[in-house]
């Protein structure tokens, strides 16, 4: 270090870096915040406000108070879009993550051979668009001609042997159907993620306690539901947690397999509250009732969370 | 024990072994087969596509209609257009995120200042309001900047990424001792050359997920797009494609033509990386 610099000289530098210790943080955090208050920030707050108004886009928003909430609270397709969502997202979350534990733990096996391969094809569905994809689960689902249909012409016979009578061909998109061919895709598109986490997970879990469960002559069966399964249960919450926020604003496929109308010719089978949402504003032109029902269904969100931390914390 | 149970119980557990094989590969098959059935109907005409039985493998003819359905897609679509606006949203979104978190993450994670917990709360709970909260009023706001059918209307709010920030603030901290910034500080290093010379270069497994997730986020995503861009000459792949699905009369044939296209790039990039794309974003979802 440099010992002739006078001591005048070393106060200021210690006064000036103070300062600048002091600016820096906010050197640091305003680009990103600026940004945030014009692109997150103003939308929410604006959307509470809107929440409140009659507006339909362009003549000036009329002060109605909570009438909107009320509106939406009363409409019968509120309720049965939200319905559609929650329906969609438990035919489709539920299975999911059962299918995606029981591959974590397998793959999680030392025995197991082309794991890298065996994650990377579990892991496309993710990073593939979602359009994409529903288009051509669109095709799967045809009705003459559709792929899934084909299929089970060969299958029909045994199922009726068996006593599943069914009425072919199936239409995929009418009726409750809608919600487990929805379901279907989205299973398909977040097994594999799941799995990948929850393996994350299980490679967390300390290998003395398996070697000890072993040693004791546990099962393998009993070493997954009662030594894996407990440990991974801060995993298993953030997957359902993810699940249910993901699952209670799905939009893109079913938008793609019936259309922004939802299924309107179809009774609204198909309309999930996020596409309720989508029309109210930008089919039907009421700003303020979008809003609104947006709003409850951040409440409605909230509250399934709220549950399924309840859920993981008492057992 | 005797001998021979020990190789008999050995070879029930190899069965019992490659049996959990089956489970795993019909799920690879089903998760592949959709991919495979893409780019099988991007080569046959419509008539193929509905007929019974329903095509299922390459037919000598498949190069014709693969040309031939590509020239329907850029006849019925601004597809080139499309594409270009595509990239151009998502690698602009990408950066600017990746920017601006670092250095708010850096922020957060390195110095003591007055509003920071006020700050970083307020970002943490928009973290958790659902999309359609903002979509309606982010259109009036984008409609009333004039902004309707431009790339930044769709790249700028996505830059405002807060789990980004969250995301960098945990690996700062975790992975940058803060001695380190203040050795770099008694070397006389401004504030943003420690930022950029000493923290940047620690940080870039996180940087790496965060681009990733935010790419494949902003190059999928499709609500906003539709909002935003009104007009066909500036949509984004996904708005095109479901445009081209809501036609009177819809060729299949195209559409797949135009999906093929847009999932290409990324599951090449895939193919190529997955080992490390995967453990980057698991460790996105995981740490954040």
């Amino acid at each position: 270090m440099d010992t002739s610099i006078s001591h005048e000289t070393a106060v200021k530098h210690y006064k000036w870096s103070k300062r600048r210790m002091k600016m820096a943080p906010y050197m640091f955090v305003s680009p990103f915040f600026i940004v945030f208050a014009v692109f997150m920030a103003f939308p929410i707050v604006f959307s509470l406000i809107l929440s409140l108004n009659q507006w339909n886009g362009i003549r000036p928003m009329k002060f109605v108070g909570v009438d909107n909430f009320l509106f939406i609270l009363r409409a019968n397709l509120f309720w049965k879009t939200l319905g559609n969502t929650f329906a969609i997202l438990i035919l489709g979350a539920l299975p999911s993550h059962l299918i995606a534990l029981s591959f974590a733990y397998m793959l999680n096996q030392s025995y197991m051979k082309f794991k890298n391969l065996f994650k990377s094809i579990l892991f496309m569905p993710y990073i593939t668009s979602l359009v994409a994809i529903a288009l051509v689960f669109s095709i799967f689902y045809g009705y003459h001609t559709g792929f899934l249909n084909y299929m089970l012409k060969f299958i029909a016979p045994i199922l009726n042997e068996i006593g599943f009578a069914i009425k072919m061909p199936v239409e995929w998109l009418k009726g409750e159907l809608t919600w487990v061919s929805i379901a279907i895709l989205s299973m398909w598109r977040w097994t594999g993620w799941n799995a990948i986490i929850y393996m994350a997970g299980m490679q967390g879990i300390d290998s003395s306690i398996y070697e000890a469960a072993r040693i004791d002559g546990a099962s393998g069966w009993q070493i997954f539901f009662r030594i894996t399964i407990p440990l991974l249960k801060p995993v298993i919450f953030f997957g359902s947690t993810m699940s249910i926020i993901g699952g209670m604003q799905s939009f893109d496929d079913p938008v793609v397999l019936l259309g922004i109308g939802g299924g309107a010719a179809n009774a609204f089978m198909g309309m999930t509250s996020s596409i309720y949402i989508y029309n109210n504003a930008f089919r039907w032109n009421s700003f303020g009732l979008a809003a609104a029902a947006s709003y409850v269904l951040f409440v409605i969100i909230m509250i399934l969370t709220w549950i399924n931390t309840k859920v993981f914390k008492e057992k | 024990m005797d001998n021979t149970v020990t190789k008999g119980a050995y070879f029930g557990d190899k069965v019992k072994r490659s049996l959990l094989y089956l489970p795993l590969v019909i799920w690879s098959i089903i998760t592949i087969f959709p991919f495979f059935y893409m780019i099988l109907l991007a080569t046959k005409s419509s008539s193929q596509i509905f007929n019974t039985p329903p095509p299922l493998l390459f037919s000598s003819d498949a190069i014709k209609h693969l040309l031939q359905n590509y020239k329907n897609l850029v006849a019925s679509t601004e597809f080139f257009t499309n594409f270009l606006m595509t990239v151009y949203v998502a690698g602009s979104a990408t950066i600017l995120s990746l920017i601006f978190c670092s250095l708010s993450g850096y922020g957060f994670a390195m110095y003591e200042f007055r509003g920071k917990k006020l700050l970083f709360a307020s970002m943490l709970i928009t973290m958790m309001i659902p999309t359609v909260v903002s979509i309606v009023p982010y259109f009036a706001q984008m409609r009333a900047f004039g902004w309707l059918n431009t790339g930044h209307a769709l790249y700028l709010p996505v830059a405002a990424n807060a789990f980004g920030v969250f995301l960098m603030r945990q690996f700062i901290t975790v992975s940058v001792p803060p001695s380190l910034v203040q050795a770099a500080r008694i070397d006389g290093a401004s504030e943003f050359q420690t930022y950029y010379k000493i923290v940047l270069p620690i940080i870039r497994p996180a940087l790496g997920s965060l681009g990733i997730i935010v790419f494949l986020t902003t190059w999928n995503d499709f609500m906003r797009a539709l909002v935003i861009m009104t007009d066909k000459a500036f949509y984004t792949i996904p708005v095109a494609l479901n445009t081209m699905k809501g036609m009177q009369s819809v060729d299949y044939g195209a559409i797949m033509v135009g999906s093929s296209i847009s999932i290409l790039p990324i599951v090449l990039l895939f193919i190529f990386m997955s080992k490390w794309i995967i453990a980057r974003v698991t460790e996105g979802a995981v740490k954040g």
